[in-house]
């Protein structure tokens, strides 16, 4: 019963979305006709725009892993002074909204870069925004299990004759496997599917499928090609997901001797500092400069630095690219947001509670079918409000709510995924106590769950909240030219030339980027707070 | 031989290890015994290499170590919990440090055949390290310590994890292949049967300090200190006074002395075994505890002066006296030790 309204809220506005787009693709006017399919396939751009797609995932995710793993090491292994702040302060740039990281790259890279860099419509500029973005998931998922591997391991490699870097190749990595696997297979889902950075870094020379379905839709007005494309993109996510999960049951196996044990220990020699100082530099200039340069073309005005940028957003003057002001787009963001938070806490905390508390296939399949949207990317999702929504009785596409529930849609997996570790976190024993000293089972309930969810929800709707204002990609395709929410309208402040647009586009994305990390910050640490996460 | 000279090693601003001095000999078993917290892993980390020294050298052959890293010491070391490579079998454990020697697979082959053998696990390469009981990866842990033919084994608590008496058992055989091997060795272990069991001689550690270094079966009968003696699981340890002619006076009553105590002693000490109930014994006491504890009986015995420390006694009796009970006892002369 408690599952009804997440199940009909995913499958109104994802499954049905997703079968109207293969249907659209493979019934083209209403008959079916899978060769259609290959009429499309067979047009030699198409073959170009899936290769680029995929080496470029492959390049991105084998470049963030070698350089995000001795930042892992570092983190998992040493104790020094501001340990935790730096690691909370690394995943900054994982949640920001990918427009804030694609104007950042540009106010570094591109013509008006302070440093002189040119590297816009380059595929550098890409693959940086690439590994800026995804560090923090292989520092995340691969230095929490390295915090857990035994160091005496190594040190016992060590005695049998294994110089560092043969312990850490023959010992240390075959351990560590699992979660090399895990973020790898995470961050080639991001750069696969990446949208915004390519639409922004990449110029009219590189586009992966996501960028080409937008293209093709609102560009070119051929919903066809859109379509086929779209359904490529689902074929190769759901045989991404299928090859991750038969390896990862195959790796599962080894991992029950880890011990979990605290080995992070303060550095001890002059080579132990050099390294930890070496990688924290480069993660401070890798992920501070480009966010550094952001605020800085934001307060850079002719012959100096001052607000104007960011008073130029409450006035007038852009109003060509935007229809309206652009302070009414950090109105419309946050209406945008409050309305999303509201439709996904309450169905976010139901499914989580289902999932948490029955435990099961059935679970387990809700579970699977609530990821969905995750794995198949915002752009999607946009895409098939717009050619299945018409189909309703009710024409949503006009409705204010629409953008809400689409950011609701993307929000959700995140939200249960946070809130269901935090529900079963509360120990059986601790209600079994609460039982043996006299509480009935709805005292028991509301003196222990009840802190919990609250303190879950608060972290859902934080969460929530977040997401949908740094959304772009659905939003890109379904928001009403006079209403855009701030995303939309740094994209298009930055397609416009000029230097008062492209200044107010660094302000606006400063603003984005600090209203983002601030309610990102105070999430995690609420998280560690009661998980107790590295 | 293994030399140890004014060695410092610090975490933080806690010292581990303050002005250690200590030689291994050749072939000689050293075992290292402390309370936990002792500093006695650190002392083998710090000989091993993983620890960098604040203060001090270790030399080997009259060489200092300081810049040789932990791979290249040719030093064994088994730690307590084993730490088992958990993605490779046996053979896979056994023959990394051939693998790091580059020692060709068939001799290797040939080499982990022969140290599983040693172990008493002949025939096990295959099995997989889950699959192991906790004696099994004991063995594993050690065969595959002895593998590289170190110059040098040292074992942390090596028997620390398993029951009491399987614990039995593999001392006695540890015992036998350490005699075997010829090898130089340091034992660390908290438990004093154990140290008595294997070390030729025995290093006292306590808090980061060597308390004393003595020949086994010296540690036991004339234990140096206090410390030590209760350590040892010696507690009948009380101020004396020299009474008149031939007498001592202590707590529990006046003894006959048996030859004058040097001059600098003020404490002695009687050991458990020496105690016995005398109907005309000097002695005399209620007995507040009798534990069975299957080759000897232990009782405590309180004397009517309620200051005395409580008096431990071990009989081998068939009847020994029940609580309550009031008792004469005799000191056995040979019993008594005179501690500074």
């Amino acid at each position: 019963m408690l599952a009804a309204p997440p199940l009909a809220f995913v499958g109104l506005f994802f499954v049905f979305p997703v079968v109207s787009i293969l249907l659209y693709g493979l019934a083209p006017g209403g008959v079916f006709d899978p060769a259609a399919i290959f009429d499309v396939l067979r047009r030699p751009f198409v073959l170009d725009i899936a290769w680029f797609t995929l080496w470029q995932a492959v390049v991105s995710t084998v470049l963030t892993v070698i350089v995000a793993l001795p930042g892992a090491y570092v983190f998992a292994r040493f104790d020094f002074p501001g340990r935790r702040l730096i690691g909370a302060l690394a995943i900054v740039p994982f949640v920001l909204p990918t427009i804030v990281v694609a104007a950042a790259f540009l106010a570094l890279l591109g013509p008006r870069s302070p440093l002189g860099l040119r590297l816009e419509h380059t595929i550098w500029a890409i693959l940086l925004a690439h590994v800026f973005y995804n560090y923090a998931v292989v520092l995340r998922v691969v230095g929490g299990l390295w915090s857990q591997l035994d160091p005496r391991l190594e040190e016992q490699a060590r005695m049998l004759g294994a110089t560092r870097w043969q312990a850490f190749r023959t010992v240390a990595l075959p351990l560590l496997r699992p979660a090399i696997a895990s973020a790898a297979a995470i961050v080639f889902l991001f750069t696969f599917t990446s949208f915004g950075v390519i639409l922004l870094l990449g110029g009219p020379r590189f586009a992966t499928l996501e960028v080409e379905i937008y293209r093709q839709t609102a560009q070119l007005l051929d919903l066809r090609v859109a379509a086929t494309l779209a359904i490529l993109q689902l074929a190769a996510l759901a045989a991404l997901l299928f090859i991750y999960s038969r390896y990862q049951q195959r790796l599962a196996v080894r991992q029950r001797l880890v011990t979990r044990r605290l080995a992070a220990r303060p550095v001890r020699t002059r080579a132990e500092a050099g390294f930890v100082i070496a990688n924290l530099a480069f993660v401070g200039v890798l992920l501070g400069l480009p966010l550094a340069m952001l605020v800085e073309r934001s307060m850079a005005v002719s012959g100096g630095y001052g607000l104007d940028n960011f008073i130029a957003l409450f006035e007038g003057s852009a109003r060509r690219a935007l229809f309206v002001p652009p302070v009414e787009a950090i109105r419309n963001s946050l209406l945008f947001a409050a309305a999303a938070t509201g439709i996904c806490l309450p169905l976010g905390l139901l499914a989580a509670a289902v999932i948490a508390y029955r435990r099961g296939p059935l679970a387990n399949l809700f579970d699977a079918l609530l990821m969905l949207p995750l794995g198949t990317s915002a752009v999607i999702v946009g895409f098939g409000f717009l050619i299945a929504l018409g189909r309703l009785p009710i024409d949503l596409r006009v409705s204010p709510l629409l953008i809400p529930i689409a950011h609701a849609l993307v929000a959700l997996p995140f939200i249960v995924r946070t809130t269901v570790p935090l529900m079963r976190s509360v120990d059986q024993r601790l209600r079994d106590a609460a039982a043996v000293l006299g509480a009935s089972p709805p005292r028991a309930w509301r003196a222990i769950d009840l802190p919990i969810i609250g303190r879950a929800a608060l972290i859902g709707a934080s969460f929530a909240f977040a997401v949908s204002l740094g959304e772009f990609g659905a939003t890109l395709f379904i928001v009403r030219p006079d209403a855009p929410t701030m995303p939309i309208a740094i994209f298009r402040l930055l397609s416009q030339p000029g230097a008062l647009a492209f200044g107010q586009a660094m302000a606006m994305a400063s603003v984005l980027m600090l209203v983002t990390a601030v309610s990102v910050l105070v999430f995690d640490r609420f998280r560690s707070e009661s998980v107790g996460a590295i | 031989m293994l030399r140890l000279i004014g060695v410092e090693v610090r975490y933080g601003s806690t010292v581990a290890l303050a002005d250690l001095d200590l030689e291994v000999l050749p072939a000689e078993q050293l075992a290292v015994l402390g309370p936990s917290g002792s500093g006695k892993s650190t002392l083998l980390r710090a000989v091993a290499g993983l620890e960098p020294l604040a203060a001090g050298r270790i030399e080997w052959d009259g060489r200092d170590l300081a810049g040789v890293p932990p791979h290249r010491r040719e030093f064994g070391l088994m730690f307590q919990d084993y730490a088992l490579f958990p993605h490779r079998d046996v053979a896979g454990n056994v023959a990394f440090g051939l693998e790091m020697h580059r020692v060709a697979p068939a001799d290797a082959s040939a080499r982990v055949a022969e140290v599983l053998e040693l172990v008493g696990l002949a025939g096990y390469q295959a099995r997989q390290i889950t699959q192991l009981s906790g004696g099994e990866q004991q063995r594993v842990a050690l065969a595959r310590a002895l593998a590289p033919t170190p110059r040098l084994l040292m074992l942390d608590e090596p028997l620390g994890a398993l029951d009491r008496a399987l614990r039995t058992r593999l001392l006695d055989e540890l015992a036998g292949l350490f005699a075997e091997l010829a090898l130089p060795i340091i034992y660390v272990t908290h438990d004093q049967e154990e140290a008595l069991a294997v070390g030729d001689r025995v290093a006292v550690l306590r808090a980061g300090r060597l308390e004393t270094v003595l020949p086994a079966h010296e540690l036991w009968h004339s234990p140096p200190n206090e410390f030590v003696a209760r350590f040892m699981g010696l507690n009948n340890v009380a101020q004396f006074a020299l009474g008149d002619g031939n007498e001592l006076t202590t707590p529990w009553g006046r003894l006959p002395l048996d030859g004058r105590p040097p001059a600098d002693r003020t404490r002695l000490l009687i050991r458990p075994d020496g105690v016995y109930p005398d109907a005309n014994g000097p002695l005399h006491g209620v007995v507040v505890a009798r534990t069975f504890r299957g080759d000897h009986t232990s009782l405590v015995v309180r004397s009517d002066d309620q200051q005395a420390p409580p008096l431990e006694m071990h009989l081998r009796v068939a009847n020994p006296p029940s609580v309550g009970e009031r008792v004469r006892l005799r000191i056995d002369p040979s019993a008594v030790h005179f501690l500074p």
